[in-house]
């Protein structure tokens, strides 16, 4: 794998904020660094907001993986793997994310400039509690080792 | 308060015999209540709360509130703090800005209804954009950690002092995107606008020896000038029924802040490279064209990237970048140059620095009443007997004119016409 990832450029966006089960995405992102920080082809952004901040820093033909909570009618804790082009995330409506722009606008915006990576991975889990209590739920602090494992293997 | 507004805009308007009889654009956002919610804390928290209040423009909200106290507690943090303020002022200009001409405003001028639907005929053009946006999130992390929610201002000036090396780096990179911000300049000017002048006061702070950012006076071009502890007397904010938006007025009339307020007062005090840049365009300053607010986006823009390359070509790491701070009573008055136009704000402080009550006036509220003016006159302009999905992308066009918090929430403005 360290071959593969001194040559192709990963980077790991971790969206959210520091509240409650929203921050998912950055603890994961936080706990990547920890791990696997030290592999020099991987780069890691933590942001509150899905556009903007990670379109300038993408990896031209290399890979882009988001991690974020989400809300999609499975059980909390639920860990999927999200298809950004299809129909259902094509559904989500905009206000979801901070100032109207989601990931899949940001995408297209990419997109239409020809910067889109090669790979677009988004990691989900699914939240049980979006409130501003500090910590996580217990169901989505179960899954966060699965998910760190899926994430890890989906490395290119 | 209207602070950041996210959700559906929705405007009501009813049309008798061609002319508009009503008009009323409707916020529905719950109030956020910020200014209760800051009652019973301590001054040295208050930056790092309002800085919530928006997400693109928290560097604004910190400065207006720092400011405040320090006049309050007579405190001179010293030339280096105040330099390095506006430098990082400097990133929420080139931040916000970079972001409403290429994401927001270019797609109306040019046809298009998206930034990624432009992209494919104008990738350079967005490449820029993101590109000057990116270089403001620098800036401003440079001094305050992150870009969103920046956490290194502080009363008495910063949490400590950018390293020569990250200064540098970040040097290099402004230098080089000067070329693009000077020609960011042209190619709004050469954008079709619409003919048309409106009467309207600019309102902004004038300074008498730069282009305002963290301090000056309240001026208009029609006769106002106040110091800022003043804007009471003069300003008063009232709640409409119909919208969650409190409006604010001038002496009851309605009057505008923002870049094309700033630069109608204070185009002398830009650096004589924007202003030569200017000099060539079709567009002129002062200007009563709304649609000429993109240009002065563009102006603001070059002249915010001119400025944090002059200011941290003399930077030195501050051994003290902040001073001692002792509370006093009494009533603290800030108010700076928020992207969108000025943003007040008043503090009753007790002797232990407790902030018995607040007050904030943000920029999207002070033109509420000429948003809606500006739709009145544009969409009689246009002709009321056009398809209402005519009128439907025209108010759209002129909301987002003003750069509101809401303009990303309006891309899909629900219109309701009445034709009685």
């Amino acid at each position: 794998m360290t071959e593969t990832l001194t040559a192709t450029k990963t980077l790991i966006v971790g969206l959210g904020s520091p509240y409650g089960d929203d921050q998912i995405g950055w603890m994961a992102c936080e706990r990547l660094i920890t791990e696997i920080g030290h592999l020099p082809a991987v780069e890691f952004i933590i942001c509150d907001r899905s556009g903007i901040e990670w379109m300038t820093k993408l990896p031209p033909g290399g890979q882009v993986i988001f991690i974020d909570a989400m809300r999609s009618g499975e059980k909390p804790g639920t860990v999927s793997k999200i298809d950004i082009r299809s129909e259902r995330c094509a559904e989500c409506p905009a206000t979801l994310s901070s100032h109207g722009i989601n990931i899949r606008d940001a995408i297209d915006l990419v997109q239409s400039l020809g910067d889109l990576p090669e790979i677009i991975s988004v990691w989900g889990v699914e939240l049980e509690q979006c409130n501003y209590e500090w910590g996580l739920s217990e169901s989505v602090n179960t899954a966060l080792p699965t998910l760190l494992e899926n994430i890890k293997s989906d490395i290119h | 308060m209207l602070t950041r507004v996210e959700g559906e805009g929705a405007l009501a308007i009813s049309i008798r015999k061609n002319k508009i009889e009503s008009l009323q654009l409707r916020i529905f956002e719950p109030p956020r209540l910020f200014e209760k919610l800051l009652e019973g804390r301590l001054y040295t928290e208050v930056p790092d709360i309002v800085s919530r209040i928006c997400g693109i423009c928290p560097v604004a909200y910190q400065m207006s509130a720092i400011h405040a106290f320090e006049a309050l507690f007579g405190i001179d943090p010293g030339s280096w703090v105040r330099d390095m303020r506006r430098v990082f002022y400097c990133g929420e200009w080139l931040e916000s800005h970079s972001l409403h001409i290429h994401l927001l405003a270019a797609p109306d001028f040019l046809g298009f209804d998206s930034a990624p639907a432009m992209a494919k005929e104008y990738p350079l053009e967005l490449r820029r954009g993101l590109m000057l946006q990116s270089l403001g999130n620098d800036l401003i992390r440079l001094f305050g950690a992150r870009s969103v929610n920046p956490v290194g201002a502080k009363v008495g000036g910063f949490t400590c002092a950018p390293s020569m090396e990250d200064v540098n780096a970040l040097l290099h990179k402004l230098r080089a995107a000067l070329p693009d911000a000077e020609a960011l300049i042209s190619w709004t000017a050469l954008l079709e606008y619409p003919k048309m002048s409106q009467h309207f006061p600019s309102v902004a702070i004038s300074h008498p020896g730069e282009y305002p950012m963290n301090e000056g006076d309240l001026k208009s071009d029609q006769g106002l000038h106040i110091p800022i502890n003043q804007f009471e007397h003069h300003f008063e904010e009232k709640q409409v029924a119909y919208s969650t938006a409190l409006h604010c007025t001038l002496l009851g009339q309605a009057y505008l802040v923002g870049p094309l307020a700033r630069i109608n007062l204070n185009y002398g005090k830009l650096h004589p490279e924007v202003k030569q840049t200017i000099e060539k365009i079709s567009v002129q300053f002062p200007s009563q064209n709304m649609y000429h607010s993109i240009v002065a986006r563009a102006a603001e823009i070059y002249y915010a990237l001119i400025e944090a390359i002059r200011l941290l070509e003399n930077y030195h790491v501050s051994k003290s970048p902040f001073v001692k701070v002792t509370p006093k009573k009494g009533h603290a008055y800030g108010c700076t140059e928020a992207p969108r136009g000025s943003l007040w704000h008043q503090y009753e402080i007790d002797k232990k620095g407790v902030v018995q009550n607040a007050r904030i006036v943000p920029p999207t509220s002070q033109n509420q009443a000429r948003i809606e003016q500006d739709l009145r006159f544009t969409l009689e302009q246009c002709g009321l007997d056009a398809p209402e999905e005519i009128l439907r992308l025209k108010a759209e066009q002129v909301i987002r004119n003003y750069d509101p918090c809401i303009s990303c929430a309006t891309h899909f403005l629900n219109l309701t016409v009445a034709r009685l």
